[in-house]
């Protein structure tokens, strides 16, 4: 028997039209047509030539800047997400405590997200950090020295991350959120039991919002592997390659040499070693996130 | 879990307000699209092209001219800076939905014309006269396969491009005729005098079409060979990474680790916008744009061994306009081209917006309404007596360019001696050229 549609649920569609239409033709049809262009040799003007997995050998074995670009999108995923994820959490808590015009604040320091991915802001990153630049000045008002932000090789990559580390808004409301659930029951007990104020953090605070700080981790671990704007325009991937990021590297395989085969492979790759790391993430929770419900992540 | 709702539809709420926003954005942008095409015989032409501020407004300006003459002709200007012009570009082409008049340049058409034929054959329209070009120019740069598939905006010269206060204030003469000695010489005393000041700003990417200019002068050929072998050996190489080393190392140059931020903008770097450094080799169609910030700006010629045979100076065609072949309204765009070129009204609206107009009649009319830079001018017409021979394609590829701008780095890095940077550009080189070849 076929179902009968009513005309509710077609108004149901027709609203949520948009969201599909934008999924299918934006996300769905590029992760299928990459998967089948990975095979092949495919300059964008010309049709695509298949070529079995040679790309992927090249890829492995004679592609000279891919094992440093994806050692540097490690290092990247490793040292921004933990820095923003702690700095979110660390204003969250702030934003939770009973101050005067606190709503104020917590719509100022949500901003820097909504500006942070745009072209703008990285452009103002570079003349924060260049030699002569703001935060050098700052420096040496203080009689620090000056540090080499995004000339030194061994640093440019920290001061990229901390551009990601200003967008924190986002996980920092999900993490004001969640602060706001835990009944204050539980605090009380806390004192009463005479637990210091780290202990309290450790033992509270930090449990309780497990499941918020495990979604935080995974959405900002996957941006985070597939950032792109800062490295392109703060430094171009230099200097010597120290911030050619993986997504730098699909960029210019796509739009500078029109290798669009090849990128679609690196792409891919890309997806896998994501979908390695959140199922990872995924697996280990169960060990260190707790629901009061007893339910589970998945 | 009412609060967490609260705040939580907040976060939502804030998230569709940006992407309202950033559609906005779109649609302002695009908002020149919609055209009345019903009303009678009405011609919509596109047009795209990238530039500076100069240049928009001049091309503007010459389009109304235009369109107020011919008023059933509506042109729609697409325009942008540089930055992903191409990728835009080339996108359009795959997609057939590339603009009917576009302006490319010149380094792609060797990657474009290998891949398809995109551009329509100007010689095919009656109305686009080109007997105002030079006709060498156009066999050079203009023909592919015997079609000429776009007409040169400008002539284009490699200079340097020379702030004159800093010359002043070091002693140095403008008019200096450059070798590869005197330059090292007197940027080495530059940098003596004041540890700060730098003669020539450059970054990785400049280095190295300065490293290929010099083994250029060496070698009297191309840089890659077009049998995808290497122009220079082993020797040559290793005494152009010399030179290029002993540039850091007198402090010809800023330290790499200081133009990185700036790598492939070199000309937006603050200390060659604050006057502390003091010239650029670069391309005289961005006079203009360097002019607007640095007000003292002047031309010089790039450096030139004594005695050398091939100088490795490329004059070449700002860009081309082409014709996108599958135009409807090809017939329309080639009359506007003709008009653009060679139309004296067009040449006093545009200037030198593209460099020295490459017809001489527009050059004429400049000339006579006193508007053409006789800085710019000049500088042309010298670049005109030392030109050498145009780069082949492969010389040009962007995959060799990043190898090189790649070993350049470590090599002012100090990572790399001039002998290993000439063992390891010559090794990556060939894999590279193999794999090239393969693809071919």
């Amino acid at each position: 028997m076929m179902k009968r549609y009513t005309k509710k649920d077609f108004v149901g569609l027709a609203y949520i039209s948009p969201w599909i239409i934008g999924f299918l033709v934006f996300q769905l049809y590029p992760f299928v047509v990459t998967f089948f262009y990975s095979f092949t040799e495919y300059s964008i003007l010309k049709t695509p030539r298949f070529n079995g997995i040679d790309n992927f050998i090249y890829m492995f074995t004679k592609d000279r800047l891919f094992w440093n670009s994806l050692k540097v999108t490690f290092i990247y995923v490793i040292t921004s997400v933990p820095m923003k994820i702690a700095f979110a959490l660390f204003v969250a808590m702030i934003l939770n405590m009973k101050l005067k015009g606190v709503n104020f604040f917590r719509t100022i320091y949500y901003l820097p997200s909504i500006l942070g991915g745009s072209v703008a802001v990285s452009v103002l990153w570079r003349f924060l950090f260049m030699k002569d630049g703001v935060v050098n000045k700052a420096l040496g008002a203080l009689h620090l020295g000056s540090v080499d932000w995004l000339g030194s090789p061994k640093i440019s990559i920290f001061t990229v991350g901390l551009l990601s580390v200003w967008q924190f808004g986002s996980s920092m409301l999900l993490f004001l959120a969640s602060l706001k659930q835990i009944p204050s029951e539980l605090y009380e007990a806390a004192r009463v039991d005479g637990a210091s104020k780290v202990r309290t953090f450790f033992s509270v605070t930090l449990p309780m919002i497990s499941p918020i700080l495990l979604f935080n981790i995974m959405m900002q671990m996957i941006n985070a592997f597939q950032e792109f704007t800062g490295p392109y325009v703060i430094t171009n991937g230099g200097p010597m390659n120290s911030t050619y990021i993986f997504g730098m590297h699909i960029y210019a395989n796509a739009f500078q040499y029109f290798k669009m085969g090849y990128a679609s492979s690196l792409s891919w790759f890309q997806f896998i070693i994501i979908l390695i790391f959140t199922v990872i993430l995924f697996k280990t929770s169960k060990y260190w996130t707790y629901y009061e419900d007893g339910g589970s992540a998945l | 879990m009412k609060r967490f709702n609260k705040i939580f539809s907040l976060a939502i709420v804030t998230a569709l307000c940006i992407g309202t926003l950033a559609g906005c954005g779109n649609k302002a942008a695009n908002g020149n699209d919609s055209g009345a095409k019903d009303a009678n015989k009405e011609i919509t032409l596109r047009f795209a092209w990238w530039g500076g501020d100069a240049r928009h407004k001049a091309t503007l300006d010459a389009i109304n001219l235009y369109t107020s003459k011919h008023p059933n002709i509506k042109i729609n200007a697409e325009y942008s800076g540089v930055e992903g012009y191409y990728q835009k570009l080339v996108t359009q082409l795959s997609g057939n939905t590339a603009p009917d008049i576009i302006q490319i340049d010149t380094t792609w058409i060797p990657e474009l014309t290998a891949q398809g034929d995109f551009f329509a054959d100007l010689t095919q329209f009656k109305t686009v006269d080109t007997s105002s070009f030079s006709e060498d120019f156009l066999k050079q740069y203009s023909y592919v396969d015997n079609k000429l598939i776009g007409l040169p905006t400008g002539i284009n010269a490699q200079a340097m491009l020379i702030n004159a206060d800093f010359f002043n204030k070091f002693g140095i003469d403008t008019k200096t005729e450059w070798n590869w000695d005197n330059l090292l010489e007197i940027a080495k005393s530059v940098h003596d005098k004041d540890n700060k000041a730098y003669l020539i700003n450059s970054d990785a990417t400049n280095a190295y079409y300065l490293l290929k200019q010099y083994t250029r002068q060496i070698t009297g050929g191309n840089w890659i060979n077009d049998d995808y072998t290497l122009g220079f050996d082993k020797e040559t190489i290793t005494k152009s990474f010399d030179y290029l080393d002993k540039l850091y190392k007198a402090g010809a140059m800023q330290p790499l680790s200081e133009t990185a931020p700036f790598e492939r903008k070199p000309d937006q770097n603050p200390k060659w916008l604050n006057g502390e450094t003091g010239m650029m080799l670069n391309w005289s169609s961005v006079f203009q744009a360097n002019k607007a910030n640095i007000p003292s700006l002047t031309l010089g010629m790039a450096p030139v061994a004594p005695g050398t045979k091939e100088t490795g100076i490329v004059l070449r065609p700002s860009q081309l306009l082409t014709i996108n072949k599958n135009s409807k309204n090809a017939e329309a765009a080639a009359d506007f081209l003709n008009w653009f070129f060679n139309d004296k009204e067009a040449a006093n609206a545009l200037v030198d917006s593209r460099g020295v107009p490459a017809t001489e009649s527009a050059r004429k009319a400049l000339t006579e309404s006193n508007k053409l830079d006789p800085v710019l001018d000049e500088a042309t017409t010298a670049a005109t007596k030392i030109m050498g021979t145009p780069e082949n394609g492969i010389s040009q590829n962007q995959e060799i360019e990043k190898i090189s701008v790649d070993i350049i780095q470590q090599l002012a890095f100090g990572k790399l001696t001039p002998d290993k940077a000439a063992d390891t550009l010559i090794d990556s080189y060939n894999q590279k050229l193999s794999e090239l070849k393969a693809q071919k």
